[in-house]
C-alpha cells in the first residue's frame, strides 16, 4: 500500500513542472519487535545522516524534520549525523532542509526502510549556480543589462525552453543565478541602450548605441545558442562581452486606441526580449528609442472589459537609420469552436484538443479547448483567443470512443497544420470519433524484482497524444479507447527529462511495434529500459 | 521673443556628435570628462548645458570613447555644466555642496578646454554569516548616510540591499562619506511561520490528528534581531563605515537568533544611531 502511492506521488512529481523547495522526504517505516504490545506505542529513536547526493559527504547543520505521530526537528552534527528520541512507532516522514541544497525526490524514489529498521540516510542534491561577469567592449562592467534565464522543460513530453529567471548585474558588473537544478539552461543578454535607462529620455534625439541581444556564449539569436548543461552543486562561470551597436529610433502609433494595451518586443525566433519603449496610452504613440539592427516582432496585445483580446504584429526589419510613422492595427483574435461528434449514439464523447505551435512561429505556449462560457456566442468547446501562426493539433480521447477524425474546413488536421491569420476566423475544428476501438494491455519485464517505471505509448499518427501510465504491480498496465492504428510501446524506470512526445528523441530506445485491428485486446510484453536520470 | 533664438539654438545642436567642434563658427563649450585624481578619460558620460537665464533649455551630449563632448554654435551667455555617468547622480562643473561653477561664453573666453574632473565612486562590500558561520541569505542590508545638511548632521536611508546564498552583498556609486549599516534577516530555519506540510498519506493525517507538537519546535522560532555594523543590535553602538573617494570597504556582519518574543528589537531605529542629531 505504502508503495503504491509512493508511485502515484512520484508520477505526480514527474508530470508536474518542476518547482524548487527545499527539503527530501523518506518514509521510514518503525515497527516494534516481534512481541511488543501493540496497545501501548513503543518510543523509539531515529538516528540517520544527512550527505550531499553527489560527493557522499556529510551535510552539517541541516535541519531535520520528523512528521509522524510526533513531530520533533534535529540539527546534523558535523559529521552529518543526527538524532531522535520519543518517537511514537507509525508512519514517519523524513525530510532535511539546507540552503543551496534541493529536493532529490525528483531524479530518485525515495527509500522505504524495512520493518525494525530506524537508521535513515537523506540525500540531498546540491543546488546549482551560473555566474559570470557583463563587460564592455573596454573590459568595463555594464550593469542594467536584463539577463534572462531559460531551462530545458519537458511539457507533455515535449522540449520547450521556459523563462526561469531574471536578473541584473550590480554595480561592478557581476550577477549570480542562484538555486539552480540540474539541466541544460539557455542564458541571454537582453538589448539594452549603451546610455542606460533614463539617459534615452533626456537625451532626445542624440544618435543611440545599444548592446544587442546575445545568448551565451556570443550567438545574435537562440538558435545558433550553446546551452549549459548544469550538474548538480555545479557552479559554472558565463561571462559576456558585449560589443557597441548602432541603435534606432522606431515609432508609430496603434490602434484602435483602448484600454490596457501592453507592448512586447520579440526576436526573429519569437523570444521575448526586454527593450525601453515609450508608450502613450492615450493616443496609442510608441517610440522604440534605441532598437539595435536586425529583425524584430513587435506584438500588441489588449483585453477589453467582456474579455475578448485584441492583437496587432508588426514585423521591423532595423537597418541603418530610424523608423518612423508605423501603423498597427489591433484586431479581435479568433476562438476556434470545437465540435466533438460521435458516430454512435452512447454518452457524448469526451476529448482533449490543444494547438501546438509550430517551433518557428512567434506563438508561444499551447492552447486549450475549454467549455463555453457565458457570452460566448456558440455552445461549443472553444479554443480561445489563438494568436496569429502555424499549429499542429493534438487530440487524445478521454472516452468513451476514439479518435476517427479531426478537421478544419477542408483542411484535415490529421495531416495537415492549421494556420491562423490576423483578422480571419478559422473554421470550427471537427472531432469525430468511432467506436470500433481496441485496448492494449501487457507486462513489463526486466528490472530487478518488480518493474518500476512507466509505459508510453507512441501513436504512429502524431495528433493522437501519446499516452502514458504508471507500471501497476506485478508489472501490468493497460490502455483502452485506442484509434486502430500502428504504435510503438516503450517501457522506462525513470522519464525525467525524456523527451517522449517527439519520435526523433526515442529513437535510440528500443520500443515494441503494434498494429492494432479495430476492436482488437491486444496483449505485449515489453522490457523496461533502465535510465538514470538525465 | 528671447524664446524662439533658443528654440533654434536647440535644433541646430540636437544632432550633436561629441567631438571637437573644428571648422565651427560661433561659440562652442567643449572639453573632456574625466575621472577625479587617475585623470582617465570617461566615455558615456551624459553633459547638459542650461544657460542661467533660461533654466527651461538644455543641451546634452554623450562623450566619445575619449571623454570629449562639443556643443557647437552656442550663443554667447553663461551656461551651467552637468555631467552625470550612467548609474550616478548628475554632478555640476566644479560642484561644492549646492555650487557649481558656471561656464562663460563669449568673445575672448575660452570656453574650449574645459576639464571636467568626476567623483569616482566608492563600493562597499559585505557578508552576513550567523552565529555558526553559515551566511544569511536573502538579508535585508540598509545602508544609511551620514551626512550634513544645511549645516546639520543627518543621518538618511541610502538604499536597501539583498544579500545573496553566500550572504554577501555589494553597494556601488558611494559618494565619499560615513555610512551605517543595518541588517534585517530571519533564520533560514527558523520555524515561526512554520505550518504543518500537507502530508500525502490520509491515514497518517488522522493517526496524527491531536498529536502535540514536538518540544523542539519552540527552539526553532527565533528571529535576528537588527543588527548593526559593529556587532550589535543597539543602534547606539554602531559604528560608522567610512568610504574614501573612489575607496572600497569591506565589512562582515553576525546574526544571533534570540526567541522572537523580543519586542522593538525587530524594528530599525535610525534616531537612535550615533550623531543623528
Amino acid at each position: 500500500m505504502v508503495r503504491m502511492r509512493l508511485l502515484l506521488c512520484s508520477l505526480a512529481l514527474v508530470l508536474t513542472v518542476c518547482c524548487l523547495c527545499f527539503g527530501a522526504k523518506q518514509i521510514v517505516s518503525i515497527s516494534g519487535q516481534a512481541g511488543s504490545s501493540q496497545s501501548s506505542r513503543a518510543q523509539r529513536s531515529v538516528t540517520g545522516t544527512v550527505i550531499n547526493s553527489v560527493t557522499g559527504e556529510p551535510i552539517r547543520r541541516a535541519l531535520v524534520r520528523l512528521n509522524g505521530p510526533t513531530q520533533s526537528f534535529a540539527f546534523t552534527t558535523a559529521d552529518g549525523h543526527f538524532q531522535m528520541d520519543g518517537v511514537q512507532e507509525g508512519a514517519i516522514y523524513l525530510s532535511a532542509e539546507k540552503p543551496g541544497f534541493s529536493d532529490p525526490s525528483q531524479t530518485g524514489n525515495p527509500v522505504i526502510l524495512q520493518t525494525g529498521v530506524n537508521q535513515a540516510v537523506v540525500k540531498l542534491i546540491p543546488q546549482s549556480v551560473i555566474q559570470g561577469r557583463i563587460l564592455d567592449s573596454d573590459g568595463e562592467p555594464i550593469e542594467g543589462v536584463q539577463l534572462q534565464l531559460l531551462a530545458q522543460q519537458i511539457t507533455n513530453g515535449r522540449k520547450e525552453w521556459q523563462m526561469r529567471q531574471m536578473t541584473q548585474p550590480s554595480e561592478n558588473g557581476t550577477y549570480r543565478l542562484e538555486n539552480l537544478m540540474p539541466g541544460a539552461y539557455l542564458l541571454s543578454t537582453m538589448a539594452h541602450p549603451v546610455f542606460g535607462f533614463q539617459f534615452t529620455r533626456q537625451a532626445g534625439k542624440l544618435p543611440q548605441e545599444a548592446y544587442p541581444q546575445r545568448f551565451y556564449p556570443n550567438s545574435p539569436d537562440l538558435g545558433s545558442a550553446q546551452p549549459i548543461d548544469l550538474k548538480p552543486g555545479e557552479q559554472a562561470e558565463a561571462d559576456f562581452t558585449l560589443p557597441e551597436a548602432p541603435a534606432f529610433s522606431v515609432s508609430g502609433s496603434v490602434g484602435p486606441v483602448q484600454d490596457g494595451i501592453s507592448i512586447s518586443i520579440g526576436d526573429a525566433d519569437g523570444q521575448q526580449t526586454f527593450m525601453p519603449a515609450a508608450f502613450n496610452r492615450q493616443t496609442g504613440r510608441f517610440r522604440l528609442p534605441a532598437v539595435p539592427s536586425g529583425s524584430w516582432i513587435l506584438s500588441f496585445h489588449s483585453r477589453n472589459s467582456q474579455g475578448a483580446a485584441y492583437y496587432g504584429e508588426q514585423t521591423i526589419n532595423v537597418g541603418s537609420s530610424d523608423i518612423a510613422g508605423l501603423q498597427v492595427l489591433l484586431q479581435p483574435l479568433p476562438s476556434i469552436p470545437v465540435n466533438v461528434a460521435d458516430k454512435g449514439d452512447a454518452s457524448p464523447p469526451q476529448a482533449q484538443v490543444q494547438l501546438i505551435p509550430d517551433e518557428k512561429s512567434a506563438s508561444t505556449g499551447n492552447y486549450m479547448a475549454t467549455p463555453s462560457q457565458a457570452g460566448d456566442s456558440q455552445q461549443a468547446w472553444m479554443i480561445r483567443n489563438v494568436a496569429p501562426g502555424r499549429y499542429g493539433v493534438s487530440v487524445q480521447s478521454n472516452g468513451p470512443g476514439c479518435i476517427d477524425s479531426v478537421s478544419s474546413g477542408s483542411a484535415d488536421l490529421t495531416h495537415d497544420d492549421l494556420i491562423v491569420t490576423t483578422g480571419s476566423q478559422p473554421p470550427p475544428i471537427n472531432v469525430t470519433f468511432r467506436d470500433d476501438c481496441a485496448t492494449l494491455s501487457g507486462e513489463v519485464h526486466g528490472g530487478s524484482g518488480d518493474a518500476k517505471g512507466f509505459v508510453i505509448l507512441l501513436p504512429g499518427a502524431a495528433y493522437i497524444q501519446p499516452n502514458i501510465t504508471p507500471i501497476q504491480s506485478g508489472g501490468h498496465f493497460a490502455f483502452g479507447n485506442l484509434s486502430p492504428g500502428e504504435y510503438q510501446v516503450y517501457a522506462f524506470s525513470n522519464i525525467e527529462g525524456l523527451e517522449y512526445a517527439n519520435p526523433e528523441a526515442l529513437r535510440g530506445f528500443t520500443g515494441q511495434r503494434i498494429d492494432l485491428e479495430p476492436n482488437q485486446k491486444a496483449n505485449v510484453t515489453v522490457d523496461l529500459m533502465v535510465r538514470g536520470s538525465n | 521673443m528671447p524664446g524662439s533664438r533658443w528654440t533654434a539654438v536647440l535644433t541646430l545642436v540636437a544632432g550633436c556628435v561629441c567631438a571637437t567642434a573644428s571648422g565651427q563658427t560661433g561659440f562652442a563649450i567643449s572639453g573632456v570628462v574625466v575621472e577625479r585624481g587617475s585623470n582617465r578619460p570617461l566615455k558615456h558620460v551624459l553633459v547638459s548645458i542650461t544657460p542661467t537665464e533660461h533654466r527651461d533649455v538644455q543641451l546634452s551630449c554623450v562623450t566619445d570613447g575619449s571623454g570629449r563632448f562639443a556643443f557647437a554654435n552656442v550663443p554667447a551667455a553663461k551656461y551651467s555644466l552637468v555631467a552625470q555617468k550612467r548609474g550616478e547622480p548628475p554632478e555640476g562643473y566644479h560642484q561644492d555642496e549646492e555650487y557649481a561653477t558656471a561656464i562663460a561664453v563669449g568673445p575672448g573666453l575660452d570656453s574650449e578646454s574645459i576639464v571636467f574632473p568626476l567623483d569616482t565612486p566608492g563600493s562597499l562590500s559585505g557578508t552576513v554569516l550567523d552565529d555558526q558561520g553559515d551566511p544569511v541569505a536573502q538579508a535585508q542590508v540598509w545602508l544609511f548616510d551620514k551626512g550634513v545638511s544645511s549645516g546639520r548632521s543627518q543621518i538618511l536611508p541610502a538604499g536597501t540591499y539583498m544579500t545573496g546564498s553566500s550572504g554577501n552583498f555589494y553597494i556601488g556609486h558611494l559618494s565619499p562619506g560615513m555610512y551605517y549599516v543595518a541588517v534585517q534577516g530571519r533564520p533560514w530555519y527558523a520555524q515561526n511561520f512554520f505550518q504543518p506540510q500537507p502530508v500525502q498519506d490520509q491515514n497518517y493525517a488522522q493517526e496524527g490528528a491531536g498529536a502535540e507538537p514536538g518540544r523542539s519546535i519552540s527552539e526553532l522560532d527565533v528571529a535576528y534581531p537588527v543588527t548593526y555594523y559593529g556587532d550589535t543590535s543597539d543602534p547606539a553602538s554602531a559604528s560608522p563605515i567610512t568610504i574614501s573617494e573612489g575607496g572600497s570597504a569591506t565589512v562582515q556582519i553576525t546574526m544571533r537568533p534570540k526567541p522572537r518574543l523580543s519586542g522593538d528589537v525587530f524594528h530599525i531605529r535610525t534616531r537612535r544611531l550615533p550623531d543623528s542629531g
